[in-house]
């Protein structure tokens, strides 16, 4: 009887050393990088960081027809690298301040690079370069232009932005409420050359708000973007970034 | 042996014998008939669905998971993500923690129960009591499905009892998200329903026909306004589960015209018993009275009581000075809010009139002066700075200027100081002849007075209690001097809906519709007439403008605000990198004066910043839901 019970406890404790084998998977090792360039210059496309700069929405379908998506951004450059994901088939549909395009699926497996070459809403550039004022404001000069023909992305400008951040990471994600400024759509006339201050987080009347009379560095980016919204979120284009020492 | 045979034999005849009354239902579960079966258990049914009820009353509050029914503080308040007000604890445009999902759907699971079972045991009842019974759940359900609509759009449509997994399998509940018209639609024949088999009166706290009718306008004006002012086109499998096709807007602002039309077959009015023409007081207490007592204008409310359900307005939004413990200072208006009303010197842009035409600063002997001849409807709304609540005068004041007359003095911070900057960046004690205060601290002045820093209840620096913006709330406030405020002790009734909305639903959708112009140009005065305010003087000033000007005055801090600016779809461009305006009040040492300042939101640990982002117009759907429900499309922007 006794060793009845003994051959039973080992038997049951022996089957607490023994697992599924199939539970350890290994970990995400895929690649998918690349880049976003305007189409026809492939100049670098200028974003924000995160859901309001480019949303690259990646949709596995090899176990799924409806999978929850799987979301990344890229960088301000308009680069991104992902170095952690899983093999498998996937529905990629990159959304951003560009004419839309269509899902396109493809099998991520070792390395996969891509260059997406879109079409901007709007084309955002610097004219010359930032002015430090008297005052100790700064003055900048951009024009707006249209970035694509298709007739579809024709809107009107909604809104634009000056955009100063303490730090080299500036857009609507990143930026001083108090150095930045905004414009309304109608300030931003298309094809013309504009001139935009510092300190007008408000709008543009009364006196501007100046930067500390110290010697120190702001990084200055311009935006702007239509009364179009993509899966209903405000995303602007960008001018790259410009670095200004003020102080007086 | 023959005889152990024969017990034997009876033993086994035993087995075949049994207790007749075995076959019992159990004793510990209430089953169908005793709920449906009587008055009482359909009573005690019927009493969750309006306890559970999904209304954004006292104990709402936006940051808590479930988002109804919160029992906690509520540090967080709606009235502060609309410009009516800001308070400490809300740093932005947040929005709703995305969590209402489960709830609501059981809650319609509850009413579809109801509706399907009732009928069976309808001859237990009288013929009032069982129609009442429908048209609650009916009404029920479609104010349910108005709370996930407005948030969410087009959601699942489940107008019966899903039962799983008799009827359905698994694949069976996993239900697609209707197209946002259907919704809306649904809503309508609901209300429509409940208002044929409601009766006309009811039970405090119940829904009566008139009831259904005046949520009916409600909620058709909403429908309205989508169809005209939205702008997202969401489709999903052909079903467009965001927006409503624009041609529709007539068809629901017709139907809520209509709606507000049928609220006046019953006895409801606007509260006039303690009104007075040309006497202030008495039209500012008339006002007040409507949230401190039952009166003719409440058409639906929900009631508390002591011990077991009460809440804690009181608490949240008392002033400093009459706190009697925990929390305080939650509310506090606007300068912007404060400046819609009539009654007050402006200046040529709108703005309270601080400054005489030189630019210098005006004074006054108190600065409740400004306000003296002020609409009698912003009395009621607000406690101004200085004046009388519970026994007290309410002291708001900042600070101390020890300098020279500010009668020669422009303003202390320009433009650009005044969006950026704390006072006390530019004026530090030590050095300026500014004086402020991170708690209600005394000082002696140069003659030997001793007096205050900041008033009792205008302590601003520091992160701090105290009246932020210059001004308190007072609608709904228990004005009973000496009252205790200390956590959840209040009972007043939240008045879910009112007379004088109905009258605001009906002119916005005559206004809309271009139709029964006279009508709505009525019903603004009749509502401008008891509050008080200036009339319209002709027809010709009625504007869609003048009508939702009205709506935020009246209906401020009522909970209907916030979803009117979304419904218009205007939030988004009120709150683009918006600071709210404050009114800093100053006494004078040299003038003996007081003189008041425009100051936007100071920073604290937060910068109060405001900006609605548009993909807010449609809320996120749960993620464990879309996890769940691989057909549950999720709104874009998530």
């Amino acid at each position: 009887m006794k060793k009845i019970n003994i051959a039973l406890i080992v038997l049951a404790a022996s089957s607490l050393l023994v697992s599924c084998i199939k539970d350890n998977y290994a970990a995400p090792a895929e690649t998918f990088k690349g880049a976003f360039v305007e189409k026809g210059t492939n100049v670098p496309f200028q974003t924000a960081l995160g859901n309001t700069g480019i949303r690259i929405r990646l949709m596995e379908y090899s176990w799924s027809d409806t999978p929850q998506p799987y979301d990344m951004n890229v960088k301000q450059d308009g680069t991104f690298q992902n170095t952690k994901v899983f093999k498998g088939k996937y529905g990629v549909t990159p959304e951003g301040a560009f004419v839309p395009l269509q899902e396109e699926v493809i099998e991520i497996q070792g390395t996969i690079e891509k260059t997406y070459e879109v079409e901007p809403l709007l084309k955002v550039e610097w004219v010359g370069q930032p002015v430090v004022n008297s005052d100790g404001t700064v003055s900048v000069q951009v024009k707006v232009t249209r970035g694509t023909t298709n007739p579809d992305y024709q809107q009107e400008v909604e809104k634009g932005w000056l955009f100063v951040s303490e730090t080299d990471y500036v857009g609507d994600f990143c930026y001083s409420p108090n150095y930045s400024t905004r414009l309304t759509g109608a300030e931003i006339p298309l094809g013309e050359t504009i001139t935009v201050t510092t300190g007008f987080p408000n709008g543009t009347s009364g006196t501007g708000i100046a930067f500390p009379n110290y010697q120190r560095k702001y990084f200055l980016r311009f935006a702007a973007k239509t009364t179009v919204n993509f899966s209903n979120t405000e995303r602007y284009n960008y001018t790259p970034i410009v670095e200004v020492t003020t102080g007086r | 042996m023959k005889l152990s045979k024969y017990i034997l034999w009876l033993l086994g005849a035993g087995l075949f014998v049994s207790c007749s009354d075995m076959n019992i239902p159990p004793m510990n579960i209430v089953g169908e008939d005793e709920i449906f079966g009587s008055k009482e258990g359909v009573t005690a049914y019927v009493a969750r669905m309006y306890s559970t009820l999904p209304i954004e009353d006292f104990k709402y509050y936006h940051a808590a998971g479930g988002l109804f029914n919160y029992s906690g503080t509520a540090y967080k308040q709606q009235c502060c993500l609309t410009g009516e007000a800001i308070g400490r604890d809300t740093p932005g445009a947040e929005m709703e923690n995305a969590s209402f999902w489960d709830d609501p759907f059981k809650q319609i699971r509850a009413a579809n129960m109801l509706l399907e079972t009732l009928p069976k045991y309808e001859t237990q009842f009288a013929a009032t009591d069982y129609k009442t019974y429908l048209g609650e759940a009916y009404f029920c359900r479609a104010y349910i499905y108005y709370a996930l609509v407005k948030r969410y759009g087009g959601v699942p449509l489940i107008d019966h009892v899903v039962d799983y997994p008799t009827s359905v399998d698994l694949e069976g509940t996993q239900v697609p998200r209707n197209s946002e018209e259907e919704i809306w639609d649904f809503i309508g024949e609901d209300l429509d329903k409940a208002y044929e088999l409601l009766p006309e009166s009811s039970q405090k706290g119940r829904i009566n026909k008139y009831g259904a009718a005046a949520f009916k306008s409600r909620a058709m004006l909403h429908a309205g306004s989508i169809a005209k002012y939205n702008t997202v086109n969401e489709e999903y499998n052909g079903v467009r589960i965001c927006g409503v096709p624009s041609a529709k807007a007539a068809t629901y602002f017709k139907a809520a015209y209509d709606a507000s039309l049928l609220v006046d077959g019953g006895s409801y009015s606007l509260y006039k018993d303690k009104w007075k023409a040309g006497d202030r007081e008495a039209i500012a207490e008339n006002f007040g009275t409507i949230f401190t007592q039952d009166t003719p204008e409440t058409i639906f409310a929900r009631y508390y009581s002591s011990p077991n359900a009460m809440h804690g307005f009181d608490d949240s939004a008392q002033p400093q000075q009459t706190s009697t413990g925990n929390n305080n200072s939650e509310i506090n208006p606007t300068l912007d809010f404060v400046e819609m009303f009539d009654g007050i010197e402006k200046d040529a842009d709108g703005h309270l009139k601080c400054f005489d035409d030189q630019g210098h600063y005006r004074l006054f002997t108190t600065p409740y002066e400004i306000f003296k001849d002020c609409e009698p409807r912003l009395e009621a709304t607000v406690i101004l700075p200085h004046s009388q609540f519970k026994g007290q005068t309410i002291d708001l004041h900042y600070g101390i200027w020890l300098g020279e007359s500010a009668a020669t003095m422009g303003p202390l911070l320009t433009e650009g100081e005044n969006f950026s900057q704390n006072y006390t960046a530019k004026y530090p004690a030590a050095t300026s002849n500014l004086r402020t205060t991170g708690g209600a601290a005394d000082m002696t002045l140069p003659d030997g007075r001793v007096m205050g820093i900041a008033g009792a209840s205008g302590v601003y620096n520091g992160w701090n209690f105290g009246g932020i913006s210059g001004f308190y709330l007072r609608k709904y406030l228990n004005p009973t001097a000496g009252s205790n405020n200390t956590g959840s002790v209040s009972t007043q009734p939240w008045i879910e809906i009112r007379y004088a909305e109905v009258l605001l639903n009906r002119a916005e959708a005559a206004v809309e519709l271009g139709t029964n112009l006279n009508d709505a140009f009525n019903c603004i005065n009749q509502i401008r007439e008891r509050a008080g305010a200036d009339l319209l003087a002709s027809q010709g000033d009625l504007n869609i403008d003048v009508v939702r000007k009205e709506r935020r005055k009246e209906l401020a801090f009522e909970g209907k605000t916030y979803w009117d600016l979304r419904r218009w779809r205007i939030i988004h461009l009120e709150q683009n990198n918006t600071k709210w305006r404050t009114l800093s009040q100053f006494y004078s040492y040299v003038d003996d004066k007081y003189f008041l300042d425009p100051k936007y939101q100071e920073t604290r640990a937060y910068n109060y910043i405001y900006t609605f982002n548009q993909n807010g117009y449609y809320q996120q759907i749960p993620t464990n839901e879309i996890t769940r429900n691989p057909n549950c499309k999720q709104n874009p922007g998530y």
